[in-house]
């Protein structure tokens, strides 16, 4: 019924006669299918399993999201896609999956599936890097418990969602910036492996950062 | 069906497709779950890459992971951070954002030796040192630079 409906738009057009304004519909109307697809995909709700057995329905353009998954439905070959919401739950073989960590990533994609796709080619990669978490993401991702942080994020990155990956890695950076050496470390709980006279070697390599504060 | 699903899914989730997939040796696995440690090489570099230059420097001596990797995904090199505020009283005079800098060579050099992968520079001429600062950067990054950006500082201690 949308097509018809888009159809008739064009053709009204295409009597008025001017050819470069009907592409420029045809590109908008292509858009806005594309658009409605997704919308409708959405709310085909699949299943996805943690590695702790965990089982957390998604809408199917959200879930998506995940080039992994996205690249295992693909291979289903599945050409009608309402027969994908019955199928088996998708196991997440990697033990950054926890129950807890694969609700948080449906929670995030379930809010984020019509964000326009990341390319990284684009030009405005810089510019997205450099851009400040939105309010959103921001509360979802304060997360208290450090070793669920690290889980999703680790989740995220098995599961390919480049987004959420981005997401958390600004999140500890943010919290990196203005901290010192020792703060850091402790912080992130990293054990330090040079001995100390590679880390005085390293301090005084770097000692003009520190006389900037 | 299900069943054949199932055996779908298990191969294909052995058989992964990007290349940023951690796989854990036995060694990593003693890590706590707390730790930025746990992190496989491209994660950790994925996840620094969003620090600033200076922020890099600050943190280099965390760990050998961290030094491997704080560098390597730093493009853009914003000369400001080797420049010093010069200590000059102008007749008393407060001269805030006008006033020359001198660039600290040591500085420079620290930052060309350890990023490698620079492609885009980030300058202020507002110094006497501008023309040798100029030639050491183009000596450094020569072969990789896409970008220059350059702002000219109306300033009164330019000599």
């Amino acid at each position: 019924m949308n097509g018809e409906y888009s159809l008739d738009t064009t053709e009204g057009m295409a009597a008025s006669g001017d050819p470069p304004t009907n592409n420029a519909v045809d590109d908008y109307d292509a858009e806005e299918a594309l658009e409605r697809q997704r919308e409708e995909e959405n709310k085909i709700k699949i299943k996805l399993k943690s590695f702790e057995g965990g089982v957390y329905e998604c809408g199917l353009t959200a879930a998506k999201m995940s080039v992994m998954v996205a690249n295992m439905l693909d291979a289903l070959q599945e050409t009608d896609l309402t027969k994908i919401a019955t199928r088996e739950p998708i196991p997440l073989q990697n033990d950054a999956v926890t129950n807890k960590a694969l609700e948080k990533i449906v929670e995030w994609v379930d809010h984020h599936w019509d964000d326009p796709p990341i390319d990284p080619d684009f030009d405005d990669e810089k510019e997205r890097r450099n851009e400040e978490l939105s309010h959103w993401d921001k509360q979802f991702i304060d997360i208290a418990d450090q070793g669920e942080l690290f889980d999703i994020i680790a989740a995220a990155n098995f599961m390919d969602i480049k987004g959420l990956v981005e997401v958390g890695a600004k999140h500890i950076c943010n919290k990196i910036k203005g901290k010192s050496c020792t703060e850091v470390r402790e912080m992130l709980k990293i054990h330090n492996d040079f001995t100390p006279e590679e880390e005085a070697a390293i301090h005084k390599e770097n000692e003009w950062i520190y006389a900037k504060d | 069906m299900a069943e054949e699903d199932h055996n779908y899914y298990q191969q294909m989730a052995k058989k992964p497709k990007m290349s940023s997939i951690d796989v854990k040796s036995t060694a990593e696995e003693c890590y706590p779950r707390d730790s930025l440690d746990r992190y496989g090489d491209d994660l950790c570099e994925e996840i620094l890459s969003y620090l600033s230059l200076e922020d890099c420097f600050r943190v280099e001596c965390l760990s050998k992971q961290w030094q491997r990797l704080v560098f390597k995904r730093q493009h853009v090199f914003d000369v400001d951070i080797v420049l010093m505020e010069k200590k000059v009283h102008h007749r008393g005079r407060h001269v805030g954002q006008t006033i020359a800098k001198d660039v600290n060579w040591r500085a420079l050099e620290t930052v060309v030796k350890k990023c490698p992968n620079i492609t885009s520079i980030d300058m202020i001429v507002n110094s006497k040192d501008t023309e040798r600062l100029f030639e050491r950067l183009m000596n450094a990054y020569n072969d990789s630079l896409t970008a220059i950006h350059i702002r000219f500082m109306n300033c009164d201690n330019y000599m």
